[in-house]
């Protein structure tokens, strides 16, 4: 019975630790059979290897999820060979999985992460025959031979100013929204410039809170804070906050107050597992498209055209960034109203109205800016 | 100043204290039961989380709320098992089994999610139940009481409840009187014929039916799905409420209730002009002075006793 029990606890364990350790996912285009002879196959017909780290683990809903979609499109599309590794919320594997990546015979190493750059940093030059891609961070091209890595950001400041806009549209009783942020940091910040200037664009007076949970993974204090938006009279809502802001979008369901989704189209999201109640309230999303930068610095590359060597700034110009218009957004605004956000849009694009952002800004700068349209 | 002081009298911020100190009462008592037993189980926050998942679950496939809420305590009185068992049974180090308990929780959970859900951040595909919301018939239509007593998800209640169960458990029963001795005598325990493990045993297994209720409001009544991680520490600052109560069921719930003010405060004092760096300090800062002013109080006391011993 004794080593029955051991024996059981064992097993746990090490579920345990299977659980928390990297998995990777072989998406490769070869079932298993063909394993062995997918290598050559490949150098023969020319098809590139792309390998994916998130470090983190799939299934955010978001950022993450987003980026896998680009690598399938990959495969699908341009018949690549496409791996994910996932390293889990380890930091201490971030470097190692990038390393052990670099190890294999693929052509394109990509990772999406801000969190990535020193790694990446440390790695890229060791191995001058591999492209490294960057999503949302730019490694630092100054302080050494970089060569090799394409860096992408997002303007998320130009998507939020949409956010903004279609907000203040909406607050048409109180004229006030809610904005949290994961942390009071530039990154999360540059989310709440977009948002404030593009509500300003609508409505000079209107007025914006923000608040800071402080946590990526709280949901419940994620929902406090919605709660406390929402009774503070804010009418629509947007979080940057990663899970946490998945119970803000609760609490702005309970309240029958309108969201506006990050990161990719969370309510498509809600939609697809049959929650149309929060999907209508999520009425429309900033939707960072990580998967199309990939698949688009991945199509230039093979064209030949791609800067290696430099960072580039995804827009909504360039497809970086932009509103999720779906059915849940065309039928919550009015045709002038959204007319009036593709007016805004187009005056982004052509450079008419410029959206300041967080990133440099100094702290007194930002709080100016705060305080200006708090209630 | 205006704004700072609508946010913190009112109701709504009352309401919301009840519902933060939910999860943090219902753990505290789980650690009060334990501390006396003379267990530490630091493994109470990863007993939350597992079965704040098999609550998600038990209601997604089983029969709805009620069923994953019994689940949910089945598997935090298994956890704790499981633990006491690796500490006292086979006599490993009880805050290492504690420290690996609660490190598989946080991994383990997401594993059997991605087992079942195919995802690893939440569990929102899944249609779990919620645990209802009750109004209370009198109270209800007092005007301010009823808005900050009424209306709140029932567990909140069962907590309360809780309080008093565990303090006439621990102080006017038999099964109390042993639990207090096998952690403060427990030769005397062992004296008069009752089995030390057995009891240390009992006492595990209460405070998984508390900690698993915990779970369970985190999943399916404060938020109505599981996510990673989900419980974010609040069995640890259970634990720092055990400790600054004194490990009194009484003394613990009100530290726990110091805690969710603190906690609340940091979140409605956010709309206010007061940097929000300061206004998160808050919670931790109150454990601090709690713990200091407890420690100054006890020294006091036992100075005097020393005294009262020397003039004797």
């Amino acid at each position: 019975m004794k080593k029955l029990l051991a024996l059981l606890l064992t097993g746990v364990m090490i579920t345990g630790i299977v659980g928390c350790g990297a998995t990777s996912t072989n998406e490769s285009t070869s079932d298993q059979t063909q394993a062995g002879t997918s290598e050559e196959q490949a150098s023969e017909t020319g098809a590139k290897k792309a390998i994916l780290i998130v470090n983190g683990n799939l299934g955010d809903l978001g950022f993450f999820d987003s980026a896998n979609a680009g690598m399938q499109r990959l495969k699908e599309e341009k018949g690549m060979e496409v791996q994910v590794i996932e390293t889990g919320d380890d930091e201490s594997k971030w470097e190692p999985a990038l390393a052990d990546a670099a190890e294999e015979d693929a052509d394109y190493i990509i990772a999406v992460s801000p969190s990535m750059v020193e790694p990446m940093q440390n790695i890229a030059p060791l191995y001058p025959e591999k492209k490294f891609f960057m999503m949302d961070n730019t490694v630092d091209f100054e302080s050494g031979d970089y060569e090799n890595v394409y860096c992408a950001t997002f303007k998320q400041n130009e998507g939020s100013f949409l956010a903004g806009a279609v907000a203040a549209i909406l607050a048409k009783d109180t004229a006030t929204l809610g904005f949290v942020g994961g942390m009071d940091i530039p990154p999360i910040n540059d989310f709440l410039v977009g948002y404030i200037e593009g509500a300003l664009a609508i409505n000079p007076d209107i007025n914006i809170i923000a608040t800071y949970p402080g946590d990526y993974y709280d949901p419940a204090k994620g929902k406090e804070h919605g709660i406390v938006l929402s009774n503070q009279g804010a009418e629509v809502m947007f979080a940057a906050a990663g899970p946490t802001g998945l119970g803000v979008i609760e609490a702005a369901v309970d309240a029958d107050k309108y969201i506006i989704g990050v990161d990719s189209d969370q309510s498509a999201g809600y939609a697809a597992n049959g929650d149309e109640e929060t999907a209508k309230h999520i009425v429309t999303s900033m939707m960072k498209n990580v998967g199309d930068a990939i698949y688009r610095a991945v199509e230039l590359d093979l064209k030949g055209e791609l800067a290696l060597g430099t960072s580039e700034s995804l827009g909504i110009a360039e497809g970086g960034v932009g509103l999720a218009k779906n059915d849940i957004y065309t039928s919550t605004l009015s045709a002038e109203e959204q007319k009036e956000i593709e007016d805004i849009q187009g005056k982004v694009i052509a450079g008419e109205i410029s959206v300041g952002t967080a990133i440099g800004m100094t702290t007194e700068e930002l709080d100016k800016l705060r305080n200006s349209v708090a209630p | 100043m205006e704004s700072m002081i609508q946010a913190v009298f009112s109701t709504t911020f009352l309401f919301s204290v009840i519902r933060v100190a939910t999860p943090l009462i219902l753990a505290s008592m789980g650690a009060v039961i334990t501390s006396n037993a003379g267990i530490t189980n630091i493994g109470i926050e990863g007993v939350m989380l597992t079965s704040a998942l098999t609550g998600v679950f038990a209601s997604a496939y089983g029969f709805g709320p009620w069923f994953g809420f019994v689940i949910a305590i089945i598997t935090g009185v298994v956890c704790s098992l499981a633990i006491g068992y690796a500490s006292m049974s086979l006599k490993a180090d009880s805050v290492l089994a504690c420290i690996a308990f609660n490190t598989m929780a946080v991994g383990g959970t997401v594993y059997f999610m991605y087992a079942i859900v195919k995802d690893k951040g939440t569990t929102i595909a899944l249609n779990s139940g919620k645990l209802p919301s009750i109004e209370i018939p009198i109270i209800k239509d007092i005007p301010i009481i009823g808005e900050i007593l009424s209306n709140h998800n029932v567990v909140s209640y069962i907590a309360f409840f809780m309080i008093i169960v565990v303090y006439v458990l621990l102080y006017k029963t038999p099964l109390g009187l042993r639990i207090r001795s096998a952690g403060k005598a427990p030769n005397a325990l062992s004296s008069v014929g009752v089995s030390l493990l057995k009891i240390r045993y009992i006492a595990l297994g209460i405070s998984g039916v508390l900690g698993g209720m915990a779970g369970a409001f985190m999943s399916m009544g404060y938020v109505t799905w599981f996510s990673k991680n989900m419980t974010a520490g609040r069995g640890f600052i259970a634990l720092a409420a055990d400790a600054m109560g004194n490990s009194t069921p009484i003394g613990a719930a009100l530290s726990s209730l110091l805690f969710a003010v603190a906690e609340a405060l940091s979140y409605s004092l956010q709309v206010t002009m007061i940097p929000p760096e300061l206004v998160q300090m808050l919670p931790y800062l109150v454990t601090i002075v709690g713990l200091v002013a407890y420690a100054a109080k006890r020294s006091k006391s036992e100075k005097k006793r020393k005294e009262k011993l020397a003039e004797e």
